[in-house]
């Protein structure tokens, strides 16, 4: 047995689910000093130089005023054509509809930015509560930008599950840095937490027993340890 | 905090975390469903047990069998 770590963060952490709850969530999150939101992915395009994440960093620049908080992928991921996924919103159509909904909202200049990319849904249901969350955050926004004058750009990179979405802004209503990684334990320079636990500092990391299994058959070590979690 | 979810978490894969990854956090085996819900959610104020799930969820009637 293991004692529970002696430091956490002293935080509420609101479970939402995206369409019911997403605009209290969002008002919530508009109130935090978050740290960053980091999102690794394994997609990329088929196409050389492509990359999903880079397309991303580089739409938002163009299509934000205030550029990106964080953005971190990881360069060793697997080569996967994400296009032959069904019923699901290409990244460029998703951009093309924020983007028109920003111009028809930017009477509200004293509002809270909340930028959504949604990268490709495997089910048409998960793609459609993401669609409505994302009409929740800027009914959410219109309504209460007089309270709110500051403006604060986000990325959120969702993912193909609503359990990310949960995930997602329950750590960031708790101001954890959240990681969402997609991708081989073993590539490249030795494993994921000797790379990304240090640099970025995350609170929170979701994986599955098969990746920390395949970490530990591959005998990967962390390469820096410390005695303090990462919130100390 | 480092959160397991797909199956439980095995007895040797919780000593490879804490001996090799990180001594002092909250490794906590859980399960879930997109649409369900978490079953077994993570409680950072509850100890971690090796090979266990860590905590039921609340709210919710769960029971293994």
């Amino acid at each position: 047995m293991r004692p529970s770590p002696p430091c956490r963060r002293a935080s509420s952490v609101v479970l939402a689910r995206p369409i019911s709850a997403s605009t209290g969530v969002v008002e919530r999150f508009a109130r935090s000093s978050r740290r960053c939101c980091s999102a690794a992915d394994g997609y990329r395009l088929p196409r050389p130089g492509a990359r999903t994440l880079e397309r991303v960093a580089k739409s938002s620049s163009a299509c934000c005023r205030d550029p990106l908080r964080k953005a971190w992928w990881s360069s060793w991921t697997r080569n996967v054509d994400v296009y032959d996924v069904p019923k699901a919103v290409r990244l460029d159509e998703w951009l093309r509809r924020y983007t028109a909904a920003t111009s028809r909202s930017r009477s509200c200049r004293s509002t809270t930015r909340v930028h959504l990319f949604h990268l490709r849904h495997p089910a048409s249901r998960s793609a459609s509560c993401t669609a409505r969350a994302a009409r929740c955050c800027r009914t959410s926004r219109c309504t209460s930008c007089s309270r709110r004058p500051a403006r604060r750009p986000l990325l959120l990179f969702l993912h193909h599950q609503l359990g990310v979405w949960n995930l997602l802004f329950a750590g960031l209503c708790a101001e954890a840095s959240v990681m969402l990684y997609d991708g081989c334990p073993s590539r490249a320079t030795g494993g994921f937490f000797s790379i990304a636990a240090d640099q970025e500092r995350f609170t929170h990391f979701g994986t599955s027993a098969k990746y920390l299994d395949a970490m530990a058959k591959r005998g990967l070590r962390r390469a820096t340890r410390t005695s303090s979690p990462p919130c100390a | 905090m480092i959160l397991s979810t797909g199956s439980p978490l095995a007895p040797e894969s919780f000593d490879y975390v804490y001996d090799a990854v990180m001594d002092a956090v909250c490794l906590s085996s859980i399960s879930g469903h997109r649409h369900h819900g978490r079953l077994a959610t993570p409680i950072p104020s509850c100890p971690v047990y090796r090979g266990e799930l860590q905590c039921r969820s609340l709210g919710i009637a769960v029971r293994s069998f």
